[in-house]
């Protein structure tokens, strides 16, 4: 017996015209092979049709969009290549370094003794980014002669999730340096980082044996609403590539 | 209005310098791009790298999209070679019935009522897929769960349409063996000829 093997897929999902469908519902009724088969083929596609669809995670495309503007710069004239080199786009970098990330710095940064800092103030509106009070040394980079890896980041993470709202507490072997620099480079690197983000943190270490800036931030939905989750952006301090990200939940 | 943008404009404006039309153009894929992944792949850390993977490649080859094929098409195609080379780097363990063969599975003769019983195994949807091998799970997830035409996915796999139907049918019968008993318990003469069908 000849089966209609190649009607069958669409026999089963509704697709086959009617005049095949007769051919098949023909043969269904002397061929117990197919009509197993049918049966079984059904139920896979109940069972598929039932997989939810899940949410991207957050984090997935980041790079490649750092890599999107990476790419669309070096096809830039040499002229519009050079001007970055001679600091304009370094200069934007410092206006958005600026008026998006050293206001929430600077507002709530102040130390206790402890060296704990609290939650940093989240920007809520344009009129509230001149509202920085503190001084800009209120969030410094802490500098370590570490080498970490994604499980340190990872515990970097955890550890800033734990005690959130409350920035995370600086690393006691560190030498400090100041943030400016740091964060150009994690503006530049293309990391998606909005006003709803907060920068708590900023270290220099190596990262897989690459120089690095590692910056620790709260990210809520705003609205004075406390962080929902830490997001660690690591970025090469040589080229501002993103090296990694990772997200906790708080 | 940039979301009613056409993908293949949105490529020709990020080729011409501007960034964030291949922004829009991640933003508007991802979901359905990481969820193939995910089905493919079957673990997030690895559809995660399987995402990534799939569009920093179709961000290096995008010189190369010509629009002959549709952008969704050609990101499809780009995703599953993505996940393809990623699960050949990984050389997991090999899945249950894993063939790369053309033959699939073989097709069923009449099924002995004692083997349905003895077999106990039980296994959600997911880890089935699994045990589908690579080319036929390909097809299931365009088709049965992206629910895309046959045409669209010999498209995206570059194989002739009834390439598809078969594989699709042989990849549904291979997922519904490995979703095992409560399946195979059902009597399968009982099935009529609407039975599992559609509505279309």
């Amino acid at each position: 017996m000849t089966h209609p093997e190649d009607l069958l897929a669409g026999y089963v999902d509704g697709t086959l015209p009617q005049d095949e469908r007769v051919v098949v519902d023909a043969h269904l009724a002397e061929c117990s092979v197919c009509r197993e088969e049918v049966a079984l083929a059904g139920r896979a596609v109940t069972a598929l049709s039932a997989l939810p669809e899940e949410q991207v995670p957050f984090g997935v495309t980041g790079p490649v969009l750092a890599e999107a503007r990476r790419a669309a710069s070096r096809r830039q004239p040499v002229w519009q290549r050079t001007q970055w080199a001679m600091g304009l786009a370094a200069a934007a970098c410092l206006v958005l370094v600026a008026v998006v990330l050293l206001p929430q710095i600077t507002g709530g940064g102040s130390n206790d003794a402890a060296g704990v800092r609290a939650p940093t103030a989240e920007l809520e509106s344009g009129d509230d980014l001149g509202a920085g009070t503190g001084t800009a040394e209120a969030l410094q980079v802490e500098v370590l002669d570490q080498n970490l890896d994604e499980r340190d980041v990872k515990r970097i993470a955890t550890a800033a999730a734990k005690i959130a709202p409350v920035a995370p507490e600086r690393d006691t072997a560190a030498t400090f340096a100041p943030p400016n620099e740091a964060i150009s480079c994690i503006v530049a690197s293309g990391a998606t980082v909005d006003e709803r983000d907060v920068l708590v943190r900023m270290i220099q270490a190596r990262y897989l044996g690459t120089p690095a800036y590692l910056g620790v931030f709260h990210e809520g939905p705003g609205g004075g609403q406390p962080p929902d989750k830490i997001v660690v952006w690591v970025v090469s301090s040589a080229d501002c590539a993103i090296l990694t990200l990772v997200s906790k939940s708080v | 209005m940039r979301d009613a943008e056409r993908d293949e404009d949105l490529v020709r404006r990020y080729l011409e310098g501007d960034v964030q039309a291949f922004g829009t153009l991640v933003e508007r894929h991802e979901r359905r791009i990481y969820n193939l992944a995910l089905r493919m792949t079957g673990r997030e850390e690895d559809a995660k790298d399987a995402t990534q993977d799939a569009f920093l490649a179709a961000l290096r080859k995008l010189k190369t999209f010509r629009g002959e094929a549709a952008f969704t098409t050609w990101m499809h195609r780009v995703t599953v070679n993505a996940c393809y080379d990623l699960l050949r780097k990984r050389q997991r363990e090999p899945l249950l019935h894993e063939r790369d063969d053309e033959d699939g599975p073989p097709r069923l003769e009449p099924a002995s009522p004692d083997h349905a019983e003895a077999v106990e195994l039980s296994i959600d949807v997911r880890q089935a897929l699994l045990a589908v091998p690579q080319d036929f799970r390909a097809v299931l997830i365009l088709c049965d769960v992206q629910d895309m035409a046959y045409e669209a996915a010999a498209a995206v796999l570059e194989v002739p349409v009834g390439t598809v139907k078969s594989r699709l049918h042989r990849g549904r019968l291979a997922l519904a063996r490995a979703l095992g008993p409560a399946d195979a318990r059902e009597r399968p003469g009982d099935a009529g000829p609407s039975d599992g069908a559609k509505t279309p």
